[in-house]
């Protein structure tokens, strides 16, 4: 290889490894910020100080039409180092479900599923699940439950109304596993959807 | 006299090494994508069109725009279809044709490099039109195809190679793309360890615990997971320490093979007891390839010469 050849490959080499380490560690800053791990809440200040530093390096201070800026963010989705690599970290997150309530002409109701094809889609759908778990924007949610909702009218042409209700999983500690505790829900919201009429939050 | 900085430096970014590795990556990239195609059949139009989708397609790419306008996306490709009077569906599944059929002539080695931009390209396209639905195993799967893109292709083992199509790549130049591979490996389990040092749960046992139970990961039986309750927090702890401590492992030739065996382990665990298939086999190949042939005994040079790896360091 020619020398000009490996100081090109260096540069790049640099570069490459430079976003992987200040992407990796605004992620993991982030995650310090959020809390719930070993050190003193005080120290919050000085992660998210720090996640800030990161993001800078980041060149995100640039607006969003900035030529550079999306040359790098093309860069780094192109090589999937756009994101770090905390997962399961610092803990385990909660899982969350949708269970649809679908009550019929007659009035009676059933429970169904958000339904999917292969275990693979299963994944995608508890990755979607998880997202929809930690978002705060409220018509996001609502929007997507929606479409969600739709497999199950879809399953139940007949259904009056669909009850959506979005929670999340919690599991048993071992030891409260040991004393005969069990999986339980903890509802984050339901919506109403009726056929051809506008979703009702409850 | 002993090499300068600069000198061993280039000794260590530009090795001599063989394509194995590369054959390794190219054959477990596209068996990668093949199953993700293959595993996603029945649900490939409810994932990526917006009539039968669960999320609107055109939501993730509202969201992608705004910060990479030129991050390619699947909705360039049914706007093009769109002129051409070819329905969104349609588009979309005969992405998902075109990318089984090129991960197919990547897994043989046929037009190695073309087949390698193609897959990355429709890969990348349908992960980023579905970004709600992406986790872990999709990242891993780009960094894995863009290396794949990059790299020196074809490899002697492709049958680009059998055809007479490939040309003599300078082994500097391999052993530099295996490098950047196992450097990037090396910072990935370093964060993903020390992030998990930082959360109590994993000093305790109870986030292998509550990763074990949670579904949909729940495949292993909860009173069976309690039954080895002793043994979590040394698990957690286990992993922990192999994954902080793998940049510094994996280098040293007598610990290399513990510690290769030891994450390939890890992972198959996760995806066995978790389900986790793709996630587990798409770190299995990162991890050959960047370091298992370091482990492979060579053919002897000559009579009385020993053994010694194919792509051991050397400093010249």
């Amino acid at each position: 290889m020619s020398a000009t050849r490996k100081r090109i490959c260096l540069g790049w080499l640099v570069l490459h490894l430079f976003f992987i380490f200040v992407v990796s560690s605004r992620d993991l800053l982030g995650l310090l910020a959020d809390g719930g791990n070993v050190f003193p809440k005080a120290m919050l200040t000085t992660w998210t100080r720090g996640e800030q530093v990161a993001s800078s390096a980041l060149g995100e201070f640039l607006g969003r039409s900035n030529a550079l800026r999306q040359a790098k963010e093309f860069y780094v989705q192109s090589a999937g180092i756009d994101s770090g690599y905390s997962f399961f970290a610092p803990n385990v997150p909660n899982s969350y479900k949708l269970v649809f309530e679908i009550q019929h002409p007659n009035g009676t109701t059933e429970m169904d599923l958000p339904e999917v094809g292969g275990t693979a889609a299963g994944l995608r759908l508890a990755t979607l699940l998880e997202n929809l778990g930690q978002i705060h924007l409220e018509l996001l949610r609502q929007r997507t439950i929606e479409k969600l909702s739709y497999s199950a009218w879809a399953n139940h042409p007949d259904a009056t109304r669909i009850r959506a209700i979005f929670g999340a999983v919690l599991v048993p500690e071992p030891a409260q596993f040991l004393r005969g505790g069990k999986e339980s829900y903890e509802v984050i919201c339901a919506y109403d959807f009726f056929p051809r009429r506008p979703a009702s939050p409850k | 006299m002993k090499p300068g900085f600069e000198a061993r430096v280039g000794a260590f970014l530009f090795p001599r090494t063989s394509d194995y590795w590369l054959t390794i990556l190219r054959l477990g990239m596209a068996l990668q994508v093949c199953f993700y195609g293959l595993g996603l059949r029945h649900d490939w139009q409810l994932l990526y069109t917006d009539r039968a989708g669960f999320v609107t397609r055109e939501l993730a790419e509202t969201i992608l725009n705004v910060n990479s306008p030129l991050t390619p996306r699947l909705g360039w490709m049914i706007t093009l279809g769109a002129h051409l009077q070819i329905s969104e569906e349609q588009v979309v599944s005969v992405i998902w044709v075109l990318l089984l059929i090129a991960s197919c002539c990547l897994a043989v080695g046929l037009f190695s490099r073309v087949m390698a931009v193609v897959v990355w390209f429709f890969y990348l396209s349908s992960v980023k039109s579905g970004g709600f639905y992406t986790y872990g195993v999709d990242n891993f799967t780009i960094i894995g195809l863009f290396y794949l893109m990059i790299a020196p292709l074809p490899d002697k083992w492709s049958l680009d190679a059998l055809l007479g199509w490939n040309r003599t790549v300078n082994p500097r130049r391999l052993g530099f793309h295996r490098r950047v591979l196992q450097l990037h490996l090396c910072l990935i389990y370093f964060f993903s360890g020390l992030s998990k040092a930082t959360g109590p749960g994993w000093w305790d046992g109870t986030s292998i615990w509550r990763a074990l139970v949670s579904p949909p990961y729940n495949l292993v039986p909860a009173d069976v997971v309690y039954s080895f309750h002793l043994f979590l927090p040394a698990a957690g702890i286990f992993v922990v320490f192999l994954e902080t401590t793998y940049p510094l492992f994996i280098w040293l030739p007598r610990a290399r093979g513990f510690w290769l065996g030891a994450i390939v382990a890890v992972h198959l665990g996760i995806g066995l007891a978790m389900g986790l298939y793709l996630f587990a086999s798409i770190m299995i190949v990162l991890n050959l390839a960047a370091f298992a042939t370091d482990l492979i005994p060579r053919r002897p040079r000559a009579a009385g010469a020993g053994t010694f790896a194919i792509d051991a360091h050397p400093a010249g």
